[in-house]
């Protein structure tokens, strides 16, 4: 079987192409690139002209799972996935089954097939996320996990944290943090700053964040281990990540593709679709967000995609469960970084495709010939509104919608074969 | 400042009253000539009148009260309303669903007012998102976020004791960080245009962008008094010694505790307010709660006025928005 994929602006950032240019797929893989393909005789014609070509979207964090009880399942959020231009997803590991053994890992594998995104697991550090014990870390990392994380769960105390990371560097395991002195959270709503001040909401200060990174840090430094931290949500924390970078340390960054768009004062009448975690913090910290994506320093944008029913959010704001519905608007939310607040193009491509799956070593987020066809096409100009119904996701706790967006997935391959057609 | 939309029909007029942020001093002003109207001109009494003969006004207590309650209960009284109290306790309630629900269900039997309080900042803007168009919601007070009722009798007591609120140098004296009336006093204070707002406490009972609300922050009592016209205090709850916010024993009273001594900084008359109850010899000397410019038992009287004027201005905004 032979796919031609004609006339689109192929965009590449692995292999610095920003081409007008032809891809052919042989089978399940990209045999040819470049004018010349249209020599090659094809099965199927795919027409992009006026498109984009990029490889399929590596989500370095998200939790197609639903935590509330009437939610979807994680496989019919993987599927409403593939439709937002999704080819893989990494998984924390705490959700209804905590990734914590072989054998989770195998039952969580026994829920994707070839119509969903490959599904990467990240297995748990500690035994049921407990902050105990550790893991069997390398028998979780042969069966299939990815990287270990504790999720948004505490370790009891530094010195666990430090044997953890002592033993997951015997093995040269990557270790994913999501940084939070919880100590400092605990109890807390919304960001301490303007809004938690007017609204008489606990704040969680930012230091809740940078004191977790600069122990962590520490550790890193000591014990040698690769870590990344996801979903960054301060000015002060990139530049945490910017320095220990610069230092030689083997880490790297992501933050959400929401904390680049909203800040505190989106909450405005205890809109409770901004009521996540970590929370939405000032413009001064989105504003430095946005720098860490422009030098680079934040390697990655996730979804942090928590969908809720519609009973989560059904409270008042300290009452409902945090989390918004993200991976509908994720690509054209990044399309407007772009436009608005000048991200490079190849910064953005490179965020949500290649960067994650190099953190993560994965053998996708690049059109290189040989590789598996995971792409997606894209009309960069249709407009449209946010609405309810236009969410594939189950969840619609969605903070944008009403709010008028441009650009839309045309096409998910998989394994070159097409999963998706808007 | 936040608009609260949500609060205001499509004329600007008051639909629901949830907070006193975003009232203009007009929207205040038209509160409280309102109240004054309820009192006897020859007593001085309050008076009993038939406005809201029919309706019905449901007190959703989802946190213990005894004072404002029966404040709200006395005012719809006096308005000739049936009143319908329900103390739920919040373990029953804790989930958004049986609010609404509960809501509804008040709804179905003809309930028109409702008097909201809840320990979760922003339950009363809840109850209002979920309300049917022929209600109105009175926030009691929710969480830490506002208690408007209590900040316009508190501007109903200064504009009767000291009138222009534009000469007005203010100081608000606690635990502000938790305080819903103190936040509500900040708001209507500066729609008032009042001429100085200090507030005054350590620095871990204060919000971290206090400033944000236009006010001066003082962490000295002494400094933060100098000729001040009138003293807000605020009730300190013990438990925060518990937390860990301020040190046991009489520590707080030492630094921050209204005494003859601090008082003697302030203008002579300083006015003495306080939403009660009082805790004597924790935060307020206890005969100065009772000295002749400590009038917080006159705040007791003028908030049955004050909530009467309040429900009969937002039957009357509903009835003609309907009409």
């Amino acid at each position: 079987m032979k796919t031609l994929i004609r006339n689109g602006r192929v965009i590449d950032p692995a292999n610095q192409l920003d081409t007008f240019t032809d891809i052919l797929i042989e089978n399940t893989k990209i045999a040819h690139i470049g004018p010349q393909a249209e020599n090659h005789k094809a099965d199927r014609i795919i027409d992009a002209k006026d498109k984009w070509v990029i490889p399929g979207l590596v989500d370095s964090n998200c939790r197609p799972h639903l935590q509330h009880p009437h939610g979807s399942t994680l496989i019919e959020e993987a599927k409403a996935a593939i439709k937002c231009g999704f080819t893989s997803l990494c998984i924390p590991p705490d959700g209804d089954l905590i990734i914590d053994t072989p054998t989770n890992v195998a039952r969580f594998k026994q829920q994707t097939d070839d119509e969903l995104p490959q599904l990467f697991p990240i297995g748990a550090l500690t035994k049921q996320l407990a902050g105990e014990s550790m893991t069997d870390m390398s028998a979780l990392a042969k069966s299939g996990c990815i990287a270990l994380s504790q999720a948004m769960h505490p370790v009891k105390d530094l010195a666990i944290l430090r044997h953890c990371y002592d033993y997951a560097a015997s093995f040269n395991l990557l270790i994913i943090i999501q940084p939070q002195e919880h100590t400092l959270a605990r109890g807390g709503i919304i960001h301490e700053g303007t809004m938690s001040t007017h609204l008489g909401l606990q704040g969680i200060p930012v230091a809740a964040e940078t004191i977790a990174i600069a122990q962590h840090l520490q550790l890193i430094k000591e014990t040698g281990i690769k870590a990344h931290f996801t979903c960054l949500s301060s000015s002060d924390a990139v530049q945490q990540i910017r320095l220990a970078k610069a230092a030689g340390l083997k880490i790297s960054a992501d933050c959400a593709m929401h904390s680049l768009h909203l800040t505190e004062m989106d909450i405005a009448e205890f809109n409770a679709n901004c009521h996540v975690y970590p929370p939405l913090r000032s413009q001064m910290d989105r504003d430095g967000l946005i720098a860490g994506i422009i030098d680079g320093t934040i390697d990655a944008i996730c979804s942090d995609h928590r969908p809720l029913d519609s009973i989560a959010k059904l409270a008042p704001f300290a009452d409902t469960v945090p989390g918004l519905s993200s991976i509908d608007t994720y690509f054209a939310l990044g399309l407007d970084l772009v436009e608005k607040q000048g991200i490079p193009l190849s910064n953005l491509i490179k965020a949500m495709t290649m960067n994650p799956a190099k953190i993560f070593n994965l053998p996708t987020g690049n059109l290189s010939i040989g590789t598996s066809a995971n792409l997606c096409i894209i009309d960069p100009n249709n407009q449209y509104q946010v609405t309810e119904a236009t969410l594939y996701s189950s969840g619609k706790n969605s903070p944008f919608i009403g709010r008028e967006l441009k650009g839309q997935i045309m096409m998910t391959l998989l394994d070159g074969s097409i999963v998706h057609e808007a | 400042m936040l608009l609260h939309k949500l609060q205001f029909d499509s004329h600007g007029q008051l639909r629901h009253l949830l907070t006193t942020e975003g009232l203009t001093s007009e929207h205040i002003f038209n509160i409280l000539d309102r109240a004054e109207r309820f009192f006897s001109q020859s007593t001085g009494e309050i008076i009993q009148t038939s406005e809201l003969q029919g309706k019905t006004l449901a007190n959703l207590f989802f946190e213990a009260s005894t004072r404002t309650r029966s404040t709200f209960e006395l005012a719809a009284k006096k308005l000739s309303a049936n009143v319908l109290n329900l103390n739920i306790s919040h373990s029953s309630t804790s989930k958004g669903e049986s609010l609404r629900d509960t809501v509804r269900n008040l709804q179905a039997m003809q309930c028109q007012l409702f008097v909201v309080r809840h320990s979760s900042s922003g339950a009363a803007h809840f109850v209002a998102e979920h309300i049917n168009p022929s209600s109105t919601v009175i926030n009691a007070g929710d969480g830490c976020h506002a208690h408007p009722t209590q900040a316009l009798l508190d501007m109903f007591t200064i504009r009767k004791h000291r009138g222009d609120f534009k000469k007005l140098s203010v100081a608000i004296i606690g635990d502000i960080l938790h305080s819903r009336v103190a936040r509500s006093q900040i708001h209507a204070l500066k729609a008032l245009n009042v001429g100085e707002i200090r507030v005054i406490g350590p620095k871990t009972l204060l919000p971290k962008e206090l400033k944000s609300m236009g006010v001066e922050v003082h962490y000295n009592l002494e400094e933060g008094l100098k000729g001040i016209d009138i003293i807000m205090m605020l009730r300190l709850q013990t438990e925060r010694m518990q937390h860990g916010l301020i040190p046991a024993g009489n520590a707080y009273y030492r630094q921050y505790g209204l005494t003859s001594e601090s008082l003697r900084l302030a203008n002579p008359d300083a006015l003495i307010i306080h939403p009660g109850p009082i805790n004597r010899g924790v935060e307020i000397q206890s005969d100065i709660a009772d000295s002749p410019n400590a009038v917080i038992l006159d705040q007791v009287t003028n908030g049955i006025a004050v909530r009467m004027a309040v429900m009969s201005l937002l039957i009357e905004n509903v009835k003609r928005a309907s009409s």
